[in-house]
C-alpha cells in the first residue's frame, strides 16, 4: 500500500470511527490508533527501496561537523588521559551531531546528513594534507566538500601534525629501531596501520541488547567502585571513567533521536506518518537503555550500539556476527504474543540493510584503492550452537530473503557451512547465490573451529568459544562478541618479495635498496636457490617491518584508545583494560597477505622455462621483465603459456602450498609479540589489495605487465589462466593454503549462470561447495558470470579463456564462439538463463 | 587392455547435464552420422583435425612460419588456412601464442584418461556423479572405448552412455551390462527423413533402442529438437506410439542451439541451415508432446532430484 492510500485509509477511519463495517485488518491502524504490523512492516519495504536507490546514486558527502567538536574537545580536554579525552570526543558528537530522520523508521546515521562520511586526522594526517590540494576520490566518485569545509580540514590536519598516531608510530620507530617505513610503503611492499581506521570485528551485541546499556553501566559503575585508590590503579579508574562517559553519551543519542522523532510528529499533517513517529520516538527512549520489549526495539537496540562503534571510529570490518541467531528470541516472542510474521521480519531487515548501505568511510586514496569502499559489514548464518547442534534459526532463511530481494552490496551475508545444513536453508542460499550479487559467502565451520584452537589453543579456548566462531570482517575469523581485530600492520605484497629476490634486494621501480643482498639471480644454478632468494627476502621484510607494526599499535594505543568498542568486550570491562592493552579474551591481530599465486605464476615459470625446459636463460628472461616485455613479446609467450596454479597441476598445487608455508615460516621467525599470549597471524586474502599493490609493482615472470592488477584473493587462478574447468581449479583452490595455520584464505569462482539451472544446477554447486570444504577449502564465493562480464570477455578474450558455457552433450569456451552466438548468450543469461 | 589408445577430443570436466551429479564427459572423436545440426562438427571425424579460430587471431604470423604443407592463407592481418592444403598436422597449432590454432582430438592411452577422470572422483561422491561417454559416437570407439568403460566400472564411478545407438548391433548389445545409465539420442523416426538429415537410415538405431529398453538397463531416450527438421506432429505421435510400447510417456528434449557455429568456421565448413527457438516457439512445440500423452523434459531437469 502506498503512503496515499495508506492515508486515505486513515481519513476515512477517522471520519467513519466507530461506524465502518470495513475489515480492520485493512486499516493502518489498530484499535489505539497506532501503526499495525501490516501498515509499519508495509512502510518499512517502501522506505527501504527508496533510500538504496537514493544511495546508489548519491555520491559520499565528507561531513566535516566532526572536526570543529574535535577540535574544541582537544582544546578543552586536552590534560585528560587519552582514554578520557577519547571519550569526551565521543561524548562531544553524540550529543551535538547534527540528527535528522530520512523515511526509514529504524533511526540513526552516523553522519549529520545523508551519505555523508567523517574524517579522522587524530590517526594520520600525511594523505590529508597531500591529497587536500587534488579533488578528493572515493570509490563512489567524488567527494564534494566546500572550500569552507576544505579550511577546516587543513586547521585540523594542522593541528594534528605531529600528534596524530601514524607520527607517534614513525617518532617511534626512527627512536626504537632507526626505521623509516616511507621507503616501503612507496615501494608497495607494505601498508602502514596507524593512519587509518578500521572496524571493530564484532563486539558483544547480544550481550548489549539483552542487557540494555543501564544495566552495564551498573556494571561498570560496581566495578569502579571496587577498585582501590592505588596510583597502579589509576589506569583502571580513567578506563572505567571513560566508559561511563561514552555510554551515557550512546543513551543520550537515542533520546535525542527520540525528541527529534516526537518534535516532528507534532508537525506533520500525515496521520500515518504521525503515527509512525509517534512509535519511533517510544522506540528510542526504551532502547539501548533498557531491554527490547519486541523485535524491532531489538533490531533498533542493535543498530544504537553499532552506530556507536562506528561513530567513534569508522573503517572496514564491522561485523554483526550471527545477527539473526541473537534475534532470533525476541523475534520468535513477538511471533508467540503479537503475531508478527517472517515477512515483517523481512521488511524491518530490509531497514537494517540499507542503514549498513548508507555507512561509509573515506581515509585518502590508498585506502580507497585497496578497499574499493568495502565496509566488512558480514551477517553470519549457519554453523553450531553451544551445544554442536545446527545453530540456523528462523531468522537466518529471513535474512537470505531479505537479500534475495533488496540485493545491495553490503551487508554481506556468510554462511558457516556444515554438513548439517538444511536442505531448504542451502536451496534458499543457492537462490540468493543465483542473483549474481556475489552472496552469500560460504566458509568452512569446521576449518574455523581448528583455526580457532590453533590460534588461541594459548589462551585456553573453550569448546563453546570455538563453537561460537564467525566471519568477522570479509574473510577474518574470530569467537562472536570476544574477539578483538587489529591490524600488526595493514598489508604485505609477497609479489615485491620476489621482485626483489630477482633485483639483490632493489626495487626496480623506485630504485629503493629496501630488500636483502640475496645475489645475482643470473647466477643461480638450480630453481632452489631461486626459491632461497624469495625465502629469504620474505624472512628479512617480515623481520623488518613486524617490530614496526608493534610501535603502531603501540601508538595507537598512546593517541587513539578506543572507550566505547572496549567497553563492548566483558574481559575489557573486567580487566578494566583498553583492546590495545590487552584487555580482550581474544585478538585476531594480523597483516593481510596478497599477490601469492603470483609469486607461485612467476616461481613455476622461472622453474619451467628457466631450468626444466631451458628455453630461455634466467639473464633473457630478467631483460624480458625489466623492459616490461617491450620488444620482448615471444618471452611474454612463453611465460603466460607456462604452467599456472588453478589446473590441478600436482607440481603447482605444491609449490602453491611452499610459497604459502614459507611465508608461515619465515613471519614466525620474527619473534614479535605486541599483547603477551596472543599471537599475530597471515591473513591471506585481498579486497582490492591488488589493485593498489599492482599499480606498485613490476612486470613478472608469470606473464603479467608492470603496474596492472594482481591476482585477486589467495588461491583464486590469475584470469584466464584456470583453463582446466571449474573442479580443477577448486581442487587446487583447496590444496594451495593451509587454511588452518592461516588466519583466512579467500577463493573467488567465476561461474556462468547455465550450470546453476534448476533445482539440479543447485544441487550440483551444493556438492561442489561440500566437495571443496572436505579438501580443507575455507572460502568460497561466486561471481555467477553476468552479462557485463560476458561483453567484457568478447572484448578481451585473453582474460576469459577458461570462461565455458554448458548446454547437454556440447561444450564450448565462450571466447571461441561467434560473435552472433555470443550475444545470444549475452541475451540469455541476461534472462538468467532459464 | 591397458595399451589401448583413442582418439580423444575433450575429457570436460564439471559437465551439468549429461547424467546425475556432476559428471565428467569423455568426448571419443567420430560419427557415423552427419547431423545437419551437429554442435560439435569436430566430433564427426575420427581422425584428429585442427581448428581454427580466427576471431582469436592475434596477426604473428607464427603459424605461416612453421607450417609445412604452406596451407596458411592471410587476410587483414589475421591467418586462416587452405583447407585443401592443410594436413592437420598441428604444426601451427604448437606455436600459436593466441590459441586461436588448436588441434583437436589427441590419442591416449586408457591410463592416460583415467588419470584426468580420477582428479574429480570427490565431486562424483558428493554429487552422485560419475563419468560419461559422449561423442561422435562412443560405442564407435570400438576395444578402446569398452576398455576405457570397464577401467571406470572398476573404479566404482557411475557410468553413463550418450550414444546415437547407429553402431554394429554386436557391440551395442554388450553396452547395458556394463552402464548404468544410456542416454539414447532418438533423431527421427521416418526412415527417409532419418537419412536426409544424418546420412544414415534408423532401421539399426531403432533396433538397438528395442535391445537396450528390454535390456531393463535405466535409459532415459533424447531428442534433439531442431525447428523444422523433426518437430513436426507426426514424429512426435511416432515417437510416443513406439515409447509407449515399451511404457514410457517421457523423452528428453535437446533444444537446437547455434553454440557449435563458432566450430563451424573454425573447421571451414558452412554453417548448417538452422535456427534456434525463437521466444514461446518452444513452449508451443513443447506443449505438442504433451497433446500426444509425452512429457518432454529439458536437460536441467532431467537430472534434478
Amino acid at each position: 500500500m502506498s503512503t496515499a492510500t495508506a492515508l486515505q485509509y486513515a481519513q476515512e477511519n477517522i471520519y467513519t470511527h466507530g461506524e465502518s463495517r470495513r475489515d480492520t485488518r485493512e486499516l493502518p491502524f489498530d484499535g489505539n490508533g497506532k501503526l499495525t504490523a501490516d501498515a509499519q512492516a508495509r512502510r518499512c519495504g517502501e522506505a527501504a527501496l527508496k533510500i538504496k536507490e537514493f544511495l546508489l546514486n548519491a555520491p559520499q558527502k565528507l561531513d566535516t561537523e566532526r572536526l570543529a567538536h574535535l577540535l574544541d574537545v582537544y582544546r578543552e580536554y586536552g590534560h585528560e588521559p587519552a582514554i578520557v579525552l577519547r571519550a569526551r570526543v565521543f561524548e562531544r558528537l553524540l550529543r551535538k551531531k547534527t540528527l535528522f530522520l530520512d523515511d526509514n523508521p529504524l533511526v540513526g546515521s552516523v553522519a549529520g546528513c545523508p551519505a555523508g562520511v567523517y574524517v579522522y586526522p587524530e590517526y594520520g594526517t600525511d594523505w590529508v594534507l597531500q591529497e587536500l590540494e587534488q579533488p578528493l576520490v572515493s570509490h563512489l566518485g567524488e567527494v564534494t566538500i566546500s572550500d569552507e569545509e576544505k579550511e577546516l580540514l587543513r586547521e585540523a590536519a594542522n593541528f594534528f601534525k605531529g600528534r596524530n598516531a601514524e607520527a607517534r608510530a614513525r617518532q617511534l620507530s626512527e627512536q626504537l629501531l632507526g626505521f623509516n617505513p616511507g621507503k616501503f610503503v612507496q615501494a608497495g611492499l607494505f601498508t602502514e596501520t596507524a593512519p587509518y581506521t578500521i572496524g571493530a570485528g564484532t563486539v558483544d551485541y547480544e550481550d548489549f541488547v539483552r542487557r540494555g546499556i543501564r544495566d552495564v553501566v551498573r556494571e561498570v559503575e560496581e566495578r569502579l567502585k571496587s577498585v582501590p585508590r592505588t596510583a597502579k590503579n589509576s589506569g583502571r579508574i580513567d578506563f572505567y571513567r571513560a566508559v561511563l562517559i561514552s555510554l551515557e553519551a550512546l543513551a543520550d543519542l537515542a533520546r535525542r533521536y527520540a525528541d527529534l522523532a516526537y518534535t516532528e510528529a507534532l508537525r506533520t499533517e500525515d496521520p500515518v506518518r504521525k503515527a509512525e513517529l509517534l512509535d519511533m520516538a517510544d522506540v528510542c527512549r526504551h532502547v539501548p537503555e533498557n531491554p527490547p520489549r519486541n523485535f524491532r526495539e531489538a533490531l533498533q537496540s542493535w543498530w544504537f550500539i553499532h552506530l556507536g562503534v562506528q561513530i567513534e571510529q569508522s573503517g572496514c570490518g564491522s561485523s554483526p556476527g550471527r545477527l539473526g541467531q541473537y534475534l532470533e528470541p525476541y523475534y520468535r516472542k513477538d511471533k508467540a504474543e503479537n503475531g508478527i510474521t517472517a515477512k515483517h521480519a523481512e521488511e524491518w531487515f530490509k531497514c537494517l540493510f540499507v542503514k549498513i548501505l548508507e555507512y561509509g568511510y573515506y581515509q585518502g586514496q590508498i585506502v580507497s584503492r585497496m578497499n574499493s569502499g568495502h565496509t566488512g559489514h558480514t551477517i553470519n548464518l549457519g554453523g553450531l550452537d553451544a551445544a554442536g547442534r545446527d545453530a540456523c534459526g528462523e531468522l537466518d532463511s529471513v535474512l537470505l530473503d531479505t537479500q534475495i530481494a533488496l540485493q545491495t552490496i553490503q551487508p554481506t551475508l556468510t554462511i558457516l557451512y556444515h554438513d548439517g545444513l538444511s536442505e531448504d536453508f542451502l536451496l534458499k542460499a543457492v537462490e540468493l547465490e543465483r542473483t549474481g550479487l556475489g552472496q552469500p559467502q560460504w566458509m568452512n565451520n569446521g576449518i574455523i573451529m581448528e583455526r580457532l584452537y590453533a590460534r588461541h589453543g594459548r589462551n585456553g579456548i573453550t569448546l563453546e568459544d570455538a563453537r561460537n566462531c564467525i566471519n568477522m570482517s570479509c574473510v577474518g575469523t574470530g569467537v562472536a562478541g570476544k574477539t578483538v581485530f587489529l591490524h600488526e600492520n595493514g598489508s604485505f605484497n609477497l609479489a615485491k618479495c620476489l621482485e626483489l629476490a630477482l633485483h639483490d634486494g632493489r626495487d626496480p621501480l623506485t630504485g629503493h635498496r629496501i630488500g636483502a643482498r640475496t645475489g645475482d639471480p643470473r647466477n643461480f644454478t638450480d630453481f632452489e636457490r631461486v626459491f632461497r632468494a624469495y625465502s629469504q627476502q620474505v624472512e628479512h621484510l617480515f623481520a623488518t617491518i613486524r617490530p614496526f607494526g608493534s610501535l603502531s599499535n603501540k601508538a595507537l594505543g598512546d593517541v587513539v584508545p578506543p572507550p566505547f568498542r572496549s567497553a563492548l568486550y566483558s574481559a575489557c570491562r573486567e580487566s578494566g583494560k583498553n583492546i590495545f592493552e590487552g584487555g580482550a579474551r581474544y585478538y585476531l591481530y594480523f597483516v593481510i597477505s596478497s599477490a601469492g599465486i603470483d609469486v607461485v605464476n612467476s616461481l613455476a615459470a622461472i622453474r619451467h622455462l628457466v631450468f626444466e625446459e631451458k628455453t630461455i636463460t634466467m639473464d633473457a628472461l630478467l631483460q624480458a621483465v625489466d623492459a616490461d616485455f617491450e620488444g620482448y613479446g615471444s618471452v611474454r609467450q612463453m611465460c603466460l603459456k607456462a604452467p599456472k596454479h588453478g589446473n590441478a597441476d600436482p607440481g603447482i598445487d605444491a609449490l602453491a602450498r611452499r610459497v604459502y608455508d614459507t611465508s608461515m615460516d619465515n613471519f614466525r621467525k620474527a619473534e614479535e609479540s605486541f599483547f603477551d599470549g596472543h599471537i599475530a597471524n597471515i591473513e591471506a586474502y585481498s579486497l582490492s589489495i591488488h589493485n593498489y599493490f599492482g599499480l606498485l609493482t613490476g612486470a613478472l615472470p608469470s606473464g603479467r605487465l608492470a603496474r596492472t592488477p594482481l591476482t585477486d584473493g589467495s588461491v583464486s587462478a590469475t584470469p584466464g589462466t584456470d583453463v582446466k574447468g571449474p573442479l580443477a581449479l577448486v581442487n587446487s583452490a583447496a590444496k594451495a593454503i593451509d587454511t588452518v595455520k592461516y588466519g583466512s584464505n579467500h577463493f573467488n569462482m567465476k561461474f556462468h549462470p547455465s550450470a546453476l539451472a534448476g533445482i539440479g544446477g543447485a544441487r550440483k554447486l551444493l556438492s561442489l561447495i561440500k566437495s571443496y570444504m572436505d579438501q580443507g577449502g575455507s572460502h568460497i564465493q561466486f561471481n555467477v558470470v553476468s552479462s557485463d562480464t560476458l561483453r567484457k570477455a568478447q572484448e578481451s578474450p585473453g582474460k576469459y579463456r577458461g570462461l565455458t558455457v554448458r548446454v547437454a552433450g556440447f561444450s564450448a569456451y565462450f571466447t571461441r564462439l561467434h560473435k552472433g552466438v555470443q550475444d545470444e548468450i549475452i541475451r540469455r543469461t541476461e534472462l538468467n538463463f532459464r | 587392455m591397458e595399451h589401448l589408445t583413442g582418439i580423444i577430443y575433450n575429457i570436460q570436466r564439471m559437465s551439468t547435464e549429461d547424467g546425475p551429479g556432476l559428471r565428467s564427459t569423455i568426448f571419443l572423436k567420430g560419427c557415423p552420422l552427419r547431423c545437419l545440426w551437429c554442435s560439435n562438427p569436430e566430433s564427426q571425424s575420427f581422425l584428429p583435425q585442427l581448428l581454427v579460430f580466427e576471431n582469436l587471431c592475434s596477426g604473428c604470423g607464427r603459424c605461416a612460419a612453421v607450417c609445412p604443407h604452406m596451407a596458411v592463407t592471410a587476410k587483414n592481418g589475421r591467418y586462416n588456412r587452405d583447407v585443401n592444403l592443410c594436413r592437420d598436422c598441428g604444426a601451427c597449432a604448437s606455436v600459436c601464442p593466441a590459441g586461436a590454432r588448436v588441434m583437436s582430438g589427441a590419442e591416449m592411452r586408457v591410463e592416460e584418461a583415467m588419470r584426468v577422470v580420477r582428479k574429480d572422483e570427490l565431486f562424483y561422491r558428493n554429487s552422485g556423479g560419475g563419468v560419461t561417454f559422449g561423442g561422435g559416437e562412443p560405442v564407435c570407439g570400438g576395444e578402446f572405448f569398452f576398455a576405457l568403460l570397464e577401467a571406470c566400472r572398476n573404479e566404482g564411478y557411475h557410468v553413463c552412455v550418450d550414444t546415437c545407438g547407429c553402431c554394429p548391433a554386436e557391440q551395442f548389445s554388450r553396452v547395458p551390462a556394463l552402464a548404468d545409465l544410456i542416454l539414447f539420442d532418438c533423431k527421427h523416426m521416418d526412415p527417409e527423413a532419418h537419412r536426409r538429415l544424418t546420412g544414415r537410415g534408423n532401421r539399426l538405431i531403432l533396433d538397438n533402442l528395442r535391445e537396450a529398453l528390454n535390456s531393463g538397463v535405466p535409459l532415459r531416450v533424447r531428442m534433439p529438437l531442431v525447428p523444422g527438421a523433426n518437430d513436426s506432429e507426426e514424429n512426435i505421435i511416432a515417437l510416443a506410439a513406439l515409447l509407449r510400447d515399451f511404457g514410457r510417456d517421457e523423452v528428453d528434449v535437446l533444444p537446437y542451439h547455434a553454440f557449435g557455429s563458432g566450430k563451424y568456421g573454425a573447421l571451414r565448413r558452412e554453417l548448417p541451415p538452422f535456427q534456434s527457438y525463437g521466444p514461446g516457439k518452444l513452449e508451443e512445440t513443447l506443449a505438442g508432446f504433451a497433446r500426444h500423452g509425452l512429457k518432454a523434459v529439458l536437460p536441467s531437469e532431467a537430472f534434478g532430484a
